[in-house]
């Protein structure tokens, strides 16, 4: 029996479809942080959504056709990353197997270990409701965008759980949506922060639209930002 | 939702923190999960035998001496309590009761020349304003106190200071004379002992011991508050007053049984208007809601809002499963959307009612049945397009990405739509 022909490994970037929206820079730099990484040269995802707006909207049937669809390319990978907890969560829902699919930030935080060398800088690390870290992955997370970054994360200064994005919810809602990331904005310039970071790209694209004064980043553009990539 | 003036800041939002630091103080303090876990299996108990706990409860109470009426619907229930306390207005003194609020039954009685008192604070401050409460246990939460005192003062005839302290003693001054006077007492109930016939009434200010005790006492309860044993009401009494106030336990804890010794004629009328329904289908598990609001203070939406936002009397997170079947004329068609799905509700519930799980499924019969919002429909279909090939999909994508890049043009496209609806 003859072994199968050797297909180079091939990996992909799966490029939500709030981050080619909002945040269009922040695809080179996942791309540099997936090559220090040990993932050099990897190609777009063909595919622009995956399916979560569907799924938020009620459209059960049309989510699952969105994600059959991802998961019948991500076939041609060996791995596809993923920079948005939400996105991840839901095809991790959708799909029968994980297959493919990475989080991109595990895979940052796994491998890199350049550290900052500019002045210490303190941040609000966003959280997603739907994060699909639990409490202690997310503290380790949190320890290595300090120590990678030079950053210095503030404590949660409020307690709403969400800050108003829900996909859907502050699209039909957007003056009660902007009201409450407001409250969140105001209370995190309080406490001092001045930059807004997440690997989040839907709430961060909420955040960004109603802040003022506080510089909104994603993840991979502010840890590029701080020289490590 | 999105009509009326959103400050930043909300008197609901400091209330609601207010309260939720108070609730972990007391659930550090017990095994609150086993509480949990004791108390979701009392209320599944109800919502799988509700019929039959409902039938036990009514032949206890009424072998105790206590009068038993059932309401199928709202309007029958308020030809119950009238066809007890007789047709000649009257002052009538009224206890908190969400599902006299949910029946309308205070504005039925002062359409007939009734004078009806609420007795307690915060359901009097709304009374007086003309609202709906704006939270099933802290009726006024969405005031400040600044607020209050414009309002009762109003009420009043005479200036009152913004102090809590103040605005209570003239509550009291107020309603010190119609609690001692009054024939009638309306009051509602948390929970109804099926084995014993008994009813449960918890309290803090001391209002609900003159309803209870007045010369006639009409109950006026839903079928779904029955639970089968008296063991059960601890791990639901820990729950509850942890939920809703943050306190360990309420003030007052009554439990009223065998009438005749203090000469309270008493009548519980027992409203269904939908709760059969309710627990009968899909959404079930809202059946086990125990009305401590938890849910309401914990969720995002309902903190920069308040209850008012949602238009129907049962607000919030469980409002959004509860009022389609409690108050169908009220709910908003859009109501499954108040909600960014963040899973808080489902999460802090002292009965483990997957809400934002079920709320979700609410999205979907919305959709199944063609009635989610155009706007919503619409933004899913170029999603789906833009999952293709083609000229078309490159299109969608195409506008889907200046959307995301430019939220004002999603502002504008609803002022644009708003402006040609109009």
């Amino acid at each position: 029996m003859s072994a199968p022909p050797h297909r180079p490994s091939r990996t992909a970037l799966f490029v939500p479809c709030s981050t080619a929206g909002s945040f269009p820079g922040d695809v080179d730099a996942q791309r540099r942080l997936l090559s220090l990484a040990g993932h050099p040269g990897v190609e777009t995802f063909p595919v622009f959504c995956c399916g979560q707006p569907a799924a938020t909207a009620g459209d059960a049937e049309g989510a699952r056709a969105m994600g059959r669809v991802w998961a019948e390319r991500a076939k041609e990978f060996d791995a596809v990353f993923v920079a948005s907890a939400t996105c991840c969560g839901q095809l991790r829902r959708l799909l029968e197997a994980e297959g493919p699919l990475r989080y991109a930030p595990d895979a940052w935080i796994e491998t890199i270990r350049a550290r900052c060398t500019l002045p210490r800088v303190s941040i609000y690390l966003h959280r997603p409701c739907h994060d699909i870290w639990d409490d202690a992955r997310f503290e380790a997370y949190r320890r290595w965008v300090a120590d990678t970054a030079g950053a210095v994360p503030i404590d949660r200064p409020y307690n709403d759980p969400c800050c108003g994005f829900g996909g859907v919810f502050s699209t039909l809602f957007d003056e009660t949506a902007g009201a409450m990331v407001g409250h969140r904005l105001k209370a995190i310039e309080k406490a001092g922060a001045s930059v807004v970071v997440s690997a989040e790209p839907g709430c961060l694209g909420h955040f960004a639209a109603h802040a003022s004064t506080l510089r909104v980043v994603p993840l991979a553009t502010f840890l590029v930002s701080r020289g490590i990539a | 939702m999105t009509l009326v003036r959103i400050p930043l800041d909300t008197p609901t939002r400091k209330a609601a923190d207010v309260t939720l630091k108070k609730r972990g103080e007391v659930v550090a303090r017990v095994d609150w999960e086993r509480f949990r876990d004791e108390a979701t299996a009392a209320r599944r108990e109800t919502t799988e035998n509700l019929d039959a706990l409902v039938e036990e409860f009514a032949r206890n109470a009424t072998a105790s001496g206590m009068k038993v009426v059932r309401a199928a619907d709202g309007e029958a229930a308020c030809r119950a309590v009238m066809a007890e306390i007789g047709e000649s207005p009257e002052i009538v003194i009224k206890s908190k009761s969400m599902v006299t609020e949910e029946i309308g039954l205070r504005h039925h009685m002062e359409k007939l020349g009734f004078t009806v008192f609420e007795t307690d604070l915060g359901e009097w401050i709304v009374q007086v304003r003309g609202e709906l409460p704006a939270h099933v246990t802290a009726p006024a939460i969405h005031l400040s106190t600044a607020e209050i005192a414009q309002s009762l003062s109003g009420a009043l005839g005479r200036t009152l200071p913004p102090e809590p302290k103040a605005l209570a003693g003239a509550a009291i001054d107020h309603l010190a004379k119609p609690l001692r006077g009054a024939r009638v007492g309306i009051s509602g109930a948390n929970f109804l002992i099926a084995e014993t016939g008994e009813i449960v009434v918890i309290e803090n200010e001391g209002n609900a011991y003159f309803c209870t005790s007045a010369e006639t006492n009409v109950v006026v309860t839903g079928i779904d508050k029955v639970i089968r044993a008296r063991r059960q009401l601890p791990p639901l009494l820990r729950v509850l007053t942890a939920s809703a106030t943050g306190q360990p336990q309420t003030v007052y804890t009554h439990v009223l049984g065998r009438p005749g010794g203090d000469g309270v004629r008493r009548t519980i009328v027992l409203v269904d208007n939908g709760r059969r329904d309710l627990v009968a289908g899909p959404y079930a598990d809202a059946g086990r809601c125990i009305r401590c609001g938890a849910c309401m203070v914990a969720c995002p939406v309902f903190r920069q809002v308040s209850g008012h936002g949602y238009k129907t009397v049962y607000p919030g997170p469980i409002g959004i499963l509860v009022a389609p079947f409690l108050e169908p004329q009220a709910t908003p068609s859009d109501a499954p959307f108040y909600s960014t799905l963040c899973g808080a509700c489902s999460d802090i519930c002292p009965v483990r009612i997957p809400i934002s799980e079920l709320i979700a499924r609410r999205r979907e019969d919305l959709w199944k049945s063609g009635k989610t919002p155009a706007a919503v429909r619409q933004a899913v279909g170029l999603f789906r397009r833009a999952q293709g090939s083609g000229p078309s999909a490159s299109i969608a994508r195409r506008i889907l990405l200046a959307v995301l890049r430019h939220p004002a043009l999603r502002r504008g496209v609803r002022v644009l739509r708003a402006g040609m609806r109009r």
